[in-house]
């Protein structure tokens, strides 16, 4: 059960040295700074205060630093054992090598939740905009019963089944997102965020920040533990390890500097969003920045720029997390946690399109029927406890195998592993009880299929040949 | 066994009968030499001007007929028909139907790499509607005189369609006794930027391809006559020409590759991987209808189970 997949058999199934990748060895600062803000602005800041404000008040600035510095120091931990493990399948591949199989499964469950979940979070925000964007264009809203889940007066969220669907369709089709397509989804999340700050600023009021914290210390911590959400994806820059040009040097300011500028544009965003209105107010505004650009300067264009940029960039958010996901149901397959059919190969398309399907429908679902709070608390959760297990898996193998080469080493171990689990941890703690039930309903469910199934099946179980380095 | 080569005054043409020349040494093949002429008027025109044409078409039919006798020499047995149609495909899809034709040799369009295979606008048409394998002639394809079909390489996917030109391939490869190559190409599809599961998901699925790939082509082998000698082999690349160029090739390989489903039963319709393959081969490419089997699999079973020897 506590088995450990030996990190030269992850290492021997990837061939890493054979040719390289597509991006060039020779990723600098700026590129890899660029790729962590890519991958992380866009998840949650269009849709997260509507959710957060209420809960700390105009305190959600000291929520978004303390929820930054998190993820900030997780995102050091992963460079570390990214840099050890170089392979593919995130987190779960570093458990499966530290702490054993049932770890790893545990962790992958949570992964799920990260990129599953949070893709349908994702796609309700969009279906929001994509509802705001119409209205500010023609005047027409979809009633509630095809734009709303279940539980809030609706039957379900069409608009956010049909981005899963649009989604997984191009994953079938072998679509990717390139350098250059994120660069342009970086320039037009950046500038319709600093447009909101712009034109929020000339409704600023001081007055909005007092009492600054109503809510008191408990509010913002609770806020940061919803505003987590947003941070997802600063973790995807330690992936690019192998491929950054001294990753020594380049690797840990790469992820401080996109930590920085993430956090600022966050700041600057909330800033001018409460300046602009009473927190209160923020409190179930559907497509929240657009409506205060509407509120504020009494006309729709504004809120049909801002609708617009947010459709577009929530797309290509989409489609990454989408295939994230696959990808690591993929590398579950392939280790026999998880059924044959995960990691079938069409032989036309080249792509696992059965896994494809399985997570469209899957994502789809929870998009098309799951609150919006819901999915985030979960999202923050399940993200929280994986980069947990991160950090303590830096200090366990830094003590079982001290030895293995490592690209990148964590500064200041052990305090830096150490806090970042410590804050994850005390995030985790201001989750509200609900989520706490949904999770441990979940993890029960994965213990479920890892006991029927995985245990049994599971390559290292059967004792397949898994290459080590003993030549056998 | 008929071979028909479409001839034209070209490059092109030139290339297409030299790969044509090569097919016939082996086997019991005849060829037909295929030029196709624009229709005349049939009745009489103005100051016979359309009779004059008609002479010159018929003089340009008999000087590059001539040429083609030449170049063919006498020790492969060919016959040379001209067909008059309003169009090359007509006039080739005509001239398949009377000679009875087994498959079809064509140039390449001049556009493209010198070495590679471009679809000009007859090819393209035959490639829609040929129900015969159409073999496409690389650009500047010169062979020598005395070049012969040394092997067939067949492309296979493991899919039921890739099971047709496998099949296809197999029934080549006994009528001119050459022995047969599996080849599986794995392309390593793109990666996802920014990914958030690093940069080695596209290398898993691409070694992932490679087992399921040799599973399927062990599973091929299986059911082959046991008199034609076989080799298998995956290739990877980063896209498919450097997939194809990594592939030791021997002078007069030809590769067959299948159809897609998307076009019509028994007929040639490339799909996007074959048309990949197809643009990028160094090698002359043979394109299997879809739906070929069921002759194939007659014509291989009824050899498999009582002349082996043929």
């Amino acid at each position: 059960m506590f088995r450990k997949k030996p990190v030269e058999a992850f290492i021997t199934e990837t061939h890493p040295d054979e040719e390289g990748g597509e991006l060039s060895r020779s990723i600098g600062l700026f590129q890899l700074t660029m790729f962590g803000v890519g991958a992380t602005i866009g998840t949650g800041i269009f849709i997260i205060l509507t959710e957060a404000v209420p809960e700390a008040g105009p305190a959600i600035i000291v929520s978004f630093i303390l929820a930054g510095i998190t993820a900030a120091l997780t995102a050091v931990c992963y460079a570390e054992l990214a840099s050890t493990i170089p392979v593919s399948g995130s987190s779960y591949s570093y458990t499966y090598a530290t702490m054993g199989e049932i770890v790893a499964f545990g962790v992958a469950a949570c992964l799920l939740l990260e990129y599953g979940v949070s893709s349908a979070a994702v796609a309700v925000g969009w279906a929001q905009y994509l509802d705001e964007l119409f209205f500010s264009l023609f005047g027409f809203r979809m009633p509630d019963v095809i734009l709303a889940a279940p539980g809030e007066g609706g039957i379900f969220n069409f608009p956010a089944i049909v981005l899963v669907t649009l989604c997984s369709l191009l994953l079938l089709r072998g679509a990717r997102e390139s350098a250059t397509v994120n660069a342009v989804m970086v320039i037009i999340k950046i500038a319709v965020l600093i447009f909101f700050v712009i034109i929020a600023f000339t409704a600023f009021s001081g007055d909005n920040f007092t009492p600054f914290a109503p809510l008191g210390f408990a509010g913002i911590g609770v806020a940061a533990s919803s505003i987590f959400f947003t941070f997802i994806g600063l973790d995807a820059v330690s992936t690019a390890g192998e491929e950054v040009h001294n990753p020594r040097r380049t690797l840990p300011l790469a992820i401080v500097l996109a930590t920085i500028i993430v956090t600022t544009v966050y700041i600057l965003v909330a800033v001018a969003g409460i300046g602009a209105q009473q927190y209160q107010e923020f409190e179930g505004q559907a497509a929240g920045l657009a409506v205060i650009l509407r509120t504020i300067t009494g006309s729709a264009w504004p809120a049909a720029v801002l609708s617009a940029g947010a459709v577009i960039s929530i797309f290509s958010v989409t489609l990454v997390t989408l295939y994230g996901q696959t990808r690591i149901l993929f590398a579950m397959g392939r280790d026999g946690m998880l059924p044959e059919i995960f990691h079938r190969i069409n032989p036309t398309s080249l792509v696992p399109v059965r896994n494809t399907i399985i997570v469209g429908i899957f994502v789809g679902v929870l998009a098309g029927f799951i609150p919006l709070g819901v999915l985030i608390d979960l999202t923050s959760m399940g993200t929280l406890v994986a980069f947990t297990v991160v950090s303590i898996g830096v200090i366990i193998l830094r003590r079982t195998q001290p030895d293995l080469p490592r690209g990148f080493r964590v500064p200041g171990y052990p305090v830096t592993p150490i806090l970042s689990a410590g804050s994850a941890l005390y995030i985790i703690s201001q989750l509200p009880y609900s989520t706490f039930a949904l999770f441990a309903v979940w993890l029960g469910v994965a213990a479920i299929v890892y006991f029927t199934y995985s245990a049994r099946h599971s390559r290292l179980a059967r004792g397949e040949a898994v290459a080590t380095e003993e030549p056998e | 066994m008929n071979y028909l080569v479409g001839l034209t005054a070209d490059r092109g043409g030139r290339d297409a009968l030299a790969l044509g020349r090569m097919l016939a040494r082996t086997g019991d093949v005849t060829l037909t030499v295929c030029i196709v002429l624009p229709e005349v008027w049939g009745h009489p025109s103005l100051a016979r001007v359309d009779a004059e044409y008609a002479a010159f078409l018929a003089q340009y039919a008999e000087d590059t007929i001539a040429e083609a006798r030449e170049f063919i020499g006498d020790e492969v047995r060919a016959e040379y028909v001209s067909t008059p149609a309003r169009t090359a495909t007509e006039g080739l899809m005509a001239t398949v139907t009377q000679t009875d034709a087994d498959l079809v040799v064509l140039g390449s369009a001049r556009h493209g790499p010198f070495g590679r295979f471009a679809v000009g606008s007859v090819t393209n048409e035959m490639l829609h509607t040929a129900s015969v394998p159409v073999v496409l002639t690389p650009r500047g394809y010169s062979p020598g005189s005395d070049a012969r079909l040394r092997r067939v390489t067949c492309a296979f996917a493991g899919s039921t369609r890739s099971r047709t030109a496998f099949d296809a391939a197999v029934q080549l490869s006994r009528r001119h006794g050459l022995p047969l190559r599996l080849i599986t190409l794995v392309v390593r599809d793109r990666q996802m930027y920014p990914s958030q599961v690093g940069y080695s998901a596209e290398r898993l699925v691409a070694e992932q391809w490679r087992t399921q790939a040799e599973e399927a082509q062990n599973r091929a082998l299986d059911t082959l006559p046991y008199d034609v000698l076989v080799e298998a082999g995956v290739v990877s690349g980063r896209n498919w020409e450097e997939a194809l160029d990594s592939l030791p090739w021997e002078e007069g390989e030809v590769l067959v590759v299948g159809s897609s489903r998307l076009g019509p039963v028994r007929r040639v319709f490339l799909g996007s991987n074959s048309t990949k393959i197809v643009r990028s081969s160094p090698v002359p490419v043979v394109v299997i209808p879809r739906g070929a089997d069921v002759h194939l699999d007659e014509d291989t079973s009824a050899a498999r189970n009582s002349d082996p020897e043929r």
